[in-house]
C-alpha cells in the first residue's frame, strides 16, 4: 500500500469508528512516523474535535497542577446556569394550562405539559411592558410513539434521545400575531422548511392540511435541531433557511439586537 | 518529563471519580458540580491560555463559558467517565469562536457551527488509549523535539506551566502569533501520535 496521509474522509471515519480496519492499521503505521503533511491537516482543522481533548487531556499531565479555581469564579458560572435555565416558575406555571389544553386538543390524550431545557436559553420576555422589536415565540414539541392499540404521546424535552419510529409533534406560541416557519437542521443537509403559517397570538399546534401531523423521524439520525422563526413581516424561504442554519448548530439564539425583528426558539432531539 | 498530575484522574483511590461526580451532578448535587469545577479547572485555563492573543481576562472568559456549556449538557455526555477530555474540546472551541469573532462578526454561521461541533463531539466514540499510553505519546514527542525555539516554547508552557503563551511572547521577545504558531506545531505532532494509537486500536477492533 502506498503513502497513507489523513484525508478529511479518513479522518472522519476514523473518528466514527467506520474506517476498515485494515485502513485503519495502514494509517497507524503511518502516523507512528513524522508527516508533516498530516501534522498540517490536524493543526489546520477548523475546530475541535474528540482527538483534540485527549491531546490537552495528554498535555496536562505534563504541566504542574494549574491555576485552581476559586469562589468567586464558581459562583459566576453557577449564576450564568441560573440564568441560561428557562424563564421564572412564576411564569412557566403560567403557561401551562394554555399548553395544556392545546396538547390535549392536538394528541387526545390528558396528561401532556410541555417543558423544555436547554443551555443558554433567553429568557421568555412574553407581552408585558414595552412592545418588544420581534414577536416572542416558544417552540414545544411532544413525542408520538407508535402503540399496539393507539399512539404514546409523552411531552418532549429539548435534547432527548428519541427512536427513529417515532414522530414529533410541534406546538408553537407566539405572544402577538406573527409570521412563522418551522426547519429543520441537521449536521449535514440543507436546511428542511417545512411548515410556514400566520400565526395569532397564544399556543397553536402544528397541523398539516388542517390535521394534526407528527414530523416522522424516520431516516434521520443524530442531532435533529428544529427552529422556529418567527417575524412581523413575511420572510423569504432562503431568508428563514439562513437565520435557521445560523442558530441551529448550537441551539443557542442570539441576542434579539442581532436578529433584526426576527424572534427564533430551538429544541433539539437526538435521534438514534 | 516529571510525574504528571492528570486531569480528571481521582486525586487518590478514595476520590469519586468523574464518572460519579458528573452522576451526582446530573443529579442537582451542587458539592459535585464544585468538584468536577476544582479537578478540571486548570487544564481547561491551560487550554485558553495558549492562545496568545487571548490575555488574561479572555481566558478567564473562556473557562467560564466553557463550564456553563458544559454543566448545562451534562445529560448529553453519553460516557460520564470522559468529562475530562470533553470540556477540554469545548475549551478550545470556546477559544477559537472567541478569536474568530473579533476576525469576523458576521460570521455566525460558521462561529455557531464550530460550537456546535465540539458539544457534538462524542468522545465516547474513539477508543480509549489509556493514560499510560497517552503519557508515552507526549513524552515521546517531547523527546523528540530537537532543540531550538520550539521546545523552549514547550517547556516554558506545558512543562514548567507558569506562563501563559502571551507572557511567553513577552519573555522570548516574539510575536505573540509565533508562539501560538509553535504551541499548535506541537500539539498536532501530539494529535499525530493519539490518532496512531486511536487507528491502531480501531485496526485492532476487526
Amino acid at each position: 500500500m502506498g503513502v497513507t496521509h489523513l484525508t478529511e474522509r479518513s479522518y472522519l471515519l476514523l473518528l466514527q469508528g467506520t474506517l476498515p480496519p485494515e485502513e485503519a492499521r495502514a494509517l497507524a503505521r503511518h502516523l507512528e512516523e513524522a508527516c508533516e503533511s498530516c501534522e498540517e491537516f490536524l493543526a489546520s482543522r477548523p475546530a475541535a474535535d474528540a482527538v483534540d481533548g485527549l491531546a490537552d487531556r495528554a498535555l496536562g499531565a505534563l504541566s504542574p497542577v494549574g491555576a485552581r479555581g476559586n469562589d468567586l469564579e464558581f459562583a459566576r458560572i453557577e449564576k450564568r446556569l441560573r440564568e441560561s435555565a428557562g424563564p421564572p416558575r412564576r411564569r412557566a406555571r403560567a403557561f401551562v394550562p394554555a399548553a395544556l389544553a392545546a396538547t390535549v386538543l392536538a394528541a387526545g390524550v390528558a396528561g401532556l405539559v410541555v417543558s423544555r431545557s436547554g443551555p443558554e436559553r433567553p429568557a421568555w420576555d412574553g407581552v408585558k411592558g414595552a412592545q418588544p422589536a420581534a414577536p416572542p415565540v416558544r417552540l414545544r414539541f411532544a413525542v408520538v410513539k407508535p402503540g399496539a392499540q393507539a399512539p404514546a404521546v409523552e411531552k418532549g424535552v429539548s435534547g432527548q434521545v428519541v427512536e427513529p419510529a417515532a414522530g414529533l409533534q410541534f406546538e408553537v406560541e407566539s405572544g402577538r400575531p406573527a409570521h412563522a416557519a418551522l426547519v429543520r437542521v441537521s449536521g449535514s443537509g440543507a436546511p428542511e422548511v417545512f411548515w410556514r403559517a400566520k400565526l395569532g397570538p397564544g399556543p397553536a399546534p402544528v397541523t398539516r392540511d388542517g390535521s394534526l401531523a407528527a414530523y416522522s423521524l424516520e431516516d434521520l439520525r443524530g442531532v435533529q435541531r428544529f427552529v422556529l422563526v418567527a417575524s412581523d413581516e413575511p420572510l423569504g424561504p432562503e431568508r428563514v433557511a439562513q437565520l435557521a442554519a445560523a442558530v441551529a448548530p448550537t441551539g443557542v439564539v442570539p441576542d434579539a439586537s442581532a436578529l433584526g425583528g426576527v424572534s427564533l426558539d430551538v429544541i433539539e432531539v437526538v435521534v438514534r | 518529563v516529571s510525574e504528571p498530575k492528570r486531569s480528571g484522574a481521582p486525586a487518590s483511590p478514595g476520590d469519586p471519580g468523574d464518572a460519579a461526580l458528573v452522576g451526582r451532578a446530573i443529579a442537582g448535587d451542587r458539592g459535585a458540580f464544585r468538584a468536577l469545577y476544582d479537578r478540571h479547572r486548570p487544564a481547561v485555563h491551560r487550554v485558553a491560555r495558549a492562545f496568545a492573543s487571548l490575555d488574561a481576562d479572555d481566558a478567564d472568559d473562556v473557562v467560564q463559558d466553557a463550564f456553563v456549556r458544559a454543566f448545562a449538557s451534562l445529560a448529553k455526555l453519553a460516557d460520564p467517565g470522559r468529562f475530562g477530555p470533553w470540556i477540554l474540546t469545548i475549551a478550545r472551541n470556546r477559544a477559537l469562536s472567541r478569536l474568530e469573532r473579533r476576525r469576523a462578526v458576521d460570521k455566525l454561521s460558521d462561529d455557531l457551527s464550530r460550537e456546535s461541533e465540539a458539544l457534538a463531539a462524542d468522545v465516547t466514540a474513539l477508543p480509549e488509549p489509556g493514560h499510560e499510553a497517552e503519557l508515552d505519546v507526549v513524552r515521546r514527542v517531547v523527546d523528540e523535539l530537537p532543540e531550538g525555539p520550539e521546545k523552549e516554547t514547550v517547556r516554558l508552557f506545558y512543562l514548567e506551566g507558569e506562563l501563559s503563551a502571551r507572557e511567553i511572547a513577552a519573555r522570548l521577545g516574539v510575536g505573540k502569533s509565533a508562539i501560538t504558531m509553535r504551541l499548535e506545531r506541537f500539539r498536532a505532532k501530539v494529535k499525530r501520535r493519539i490518532l496512531a494509537e486511536v487507528a491502531r486500536l480501531r485496526g485492532e477492533g476487526s
